[in-house]
């Protein structure tokens, strides 16, 4: 294992390499600054240019975004009070009165400072977890494995929206949309309506674009203007925020922990990440008074977690195949064409890959993080452009993103009909992270199914794996099923 | 009981996977069993959902993937509108003309920009488009009404 890790950095030191990954870390500054974009988006628009390079430095460029939207974001969120991502909304109780104070610099610092260390720490934490991980996943057989996605995707629904049915239902359509096309285990078309377009079903591309790049459109587009509508001035501050990290290096290394942690529980995504991380750190501090009006304890806690969040995010995905977050299962999306199945293979045909990743991971977090400090104030100007000025460009670069996929007119009419259908869902509150992962992993579950019933029959059901990963589904099940009465009692009782 | 656009969402997601369903029957048994199988488990969530939304508050708490409120069902209509007229202008004229006078009518007619605005926008989706064109290898097919006009604009850039 240590050889391969050796072996990945020499791969990693190929100056063409380290291009690619500075363009997916440019690329992901971007997302977490553009309004209308996030991280998703700018995954998907990389997605064709990985298919056109050598697949390790197309991965390790979808990295480099999802390593560093988390650091840009905050940009947003610390100079106009608006969170920047879903990410980033703890960052902006404390963040905001900072900047209002006239410390900006001193908040953004501080939560670069952060996210870095925070990024490296979860990339160190991937890194412990793959021997220990590598033990337990090779002993799994495709009874396990489908269990296991048939519990990630549980997990999803019910975690990632305040309602479990519906974030269940979300997952279950995202299956549905993924078995449209060709069959992968047997010769029969599905679902294609005499359609030529749908026999190879949707694209990953496709589906991610319209889920959450035009309904972003549509909602900020219709709020006009730019993200805040107040100049922000990034004031002063800037050692004094790396000093602060420095100061409560301890306070770093725990919540870089703790959202690696969190990142491993698949549903558990950024917004929970950031959120769970400032209750933690101002339950844990002694002296609570200053928080909410500027602590940078309350700016420190969430970024280093939801960096962090990565690493941890990438253990499932790597390990098991069962993406962490919607950007993981980009990711997975990409490996998949690519020829890349994660999970036990993955660790021993591609140990070298795996850990090309971790060093991207670590190596793109310091990047972003270098960028934001050297490029604080452009970056802070763009914040400040209205969305209708920057619309018609980011349109463009979804309608190419998307028609290029086959160049067919059902490319853009799929893009709107699924557009239609995230906004829908966002507006009667159905995450839409489910859908998106349930898609991806469709395909996967179904031929981890098709092979247990037919070399198993139904004795796989007895496996002590399944059996134990059936239980934790059914408890899971049962536990959000009491939330929904207990959540419906409290309305009434209010 | 409440008719809300919580119920119709729900309702016609519960007919989704109902069709899925019946549709799957006539697939063969190799291809037949996840399909149907996942039909009907989320026609089962869809339906108890359906439901539940007769009962529940018209407000709906915001999904924790979602950062922004949504717009309103008219701007919807008239962006999705402005979504399928572009779509059509595509089939027409082909995607690079297409978005050239998608974005001119955006920023002129709709929006009324400073003009060399428009320029700047249009100069950066000219840049973009070229730059994706030739990163990716990309042959884009041409529009129905000027069949060569794509051809010839990549042609007069080398492309």
């Amino acid at each position: 294992m240590i050889d391969a890790a050796i072996n990945a950095l020499f791969i990693f030191a190929d100056p063409v390499f380290i291009m690619y990954l500075f363009l997916g870390v440019v690329v992901g500054l971007a997302a977490g600054v553009l309004p209308g974009m996030g991280g998703l988006v700018g995954m998907t628009l990389l997605l064709p240019v990985t298919y056109t390079i050598d697949p390790t430095a197309g991965l390790a460029m979808l990295i480099g975004v999802a390593a560093v939207v988390t650091t840009s974001d905050t940009f947003v969120s610390v100079l106009m009070g608006v969170p920047g991502s879903a990410g980033s909304q703890a960052t902006v109780v404390d963040g905001y009165p900072l900047a209002q104070r006239g410390e900006a610099a001193r908040a953004l610092s501080a939560a670069f400072a952060a996210s870095m260390a925070g990024a490296l720490i979860g990339a160190i934490m991937l890194s412990i977890s793959l021997p220990i991980g590598r033990q337990i996943v090779l002993s799994f057989g495709s009874p396990e494995l489908f269990m296991l996605s048939v519990f990630g995707l549980c997990m999803i629904g019910v975690l990632s929206g305040n309602t479990p049915l519906k974030g269940i239902g979300a997952g279950a359509l995202g299956i549905m949309l993924g078995t449209w096309g060709a069959a992968s285990i047997t010769i029969q078309n599905r679902f294609t309506f005499g359609s030529d377009y749908l026999l190879d079903g949707f694209s990953i591309i496709i589906v991610s674009l319209g889920l959450y790049a035009l309904p972003e459109f549509l909602d900020v587009l219709s709020r006009g203007g730019a993200i805040g509508k107040k100049k922000a001035e990034l004031g002063a501050g800037w050692i004094q925020g790396v000093r602060d990290v420095v100061r409560h290096r301890g306070l770093v290394i725990r919540h870089s922990i703790i959202g690696a942690g969190v990142g491993i529980v698949p549903g558990l995504g950024a917004s929970v990440v950031d959120w769970l991380n400032y209750s933690i750190v101002m339950r844990l501090s002694k002296d609570k008074s200053n928080f909410g009006q500027g602590d940078i304890r309350g700016v420190i806690a969430p970024e280093s977690a939801n960096n962090a969040k990565e690493g941890g995010a990438m253990i499932p995905t790597l390990l098991f195949g069962v993406p962490g977050s919607a950007g993981m299962a980009l990711l997975l999306g990409a490996m998949t064409v690519h020829g890349l199945q994660p999970g036990p293979r993955m660790l021993s045909d591609n140990l070298e890959l795996v850990f090309v990743l971790v060093w991207s991971l670590a190596f793109g977090g310091i990047l972003g993080g270098l960028i934001c400090f050297m490029l604080s104030n452009p970056i802070a100007l763009i914040t400040r452009i209205p969305f209708r000025y920057l619309f018609p460009w980011i349109f463009a670069l979804v309608v190419i993103g998307a028609f290029q996929t086959t160049r067919h007119l059902g490319d853009l009419l799929a893009l709107i009909g699924i557009g239609v259908l995230g906004w829908l869902m966002k507006r009667y509150g159905y995450p839409r992270a489910p859908l998106l992962i349930g898609f991806i992993l469709s395909p996967l579950v179904e031929r981890n199914l098709w092979i247990t019933v037919n070399r198993f029959g139904m004795e796989w059901l007895t496996r002590p794996g399944v059996l134990i990963l059936l239980i934790l589904t059914i408890s899971l099940l049962v536990a959000s099923l009491y939330s929904i009465i207990g959540q419906q009692k409290t309305r009434k009782a209010g | 009981m409440r008719l809300s656009g919580q119920f119709f969402f729900a309702a016609t997601a519960t007919l989704f996977f109902l069709g899925s369903a019946y549709t799957a029957q006539g697939f063969n048994t190799g291809a037949r069993f996840f399909p149907l199988g996942i039909s009907l488990f989320g026609a089962v969530i869809f339906s108890i959902i359906t439901i539940l939304s007769l009962f529940s508050e018209r407000k709906v708490e915001r999904a924790l993937d979602a950062s922004t409120e949504s717009a309103s069902y008219q701007f919807a209509f008239l962006f999705m509108l402005g979504c399928g007229a572009f779509v059509v202008a595509v089939y027409l004229l082909g995607v690079f003309p297409a978005l050239m006078v998608g974005s001119l009518v955006f920023t002129q007619a709709i929006y009324r920009f400073p003009f060399r605005y428009t320029v700047l926008i249009l100069c950066m989706i000219i840049a973009t488009f070229f730059l994706m064109t030739k990163g990716l290898n990309l042959r884009w097919p041409d529009g129905m009404l000027v069949p060569d006009l794509t051809r010839a604009i990549m042609r007069s850039v080398g492309l």
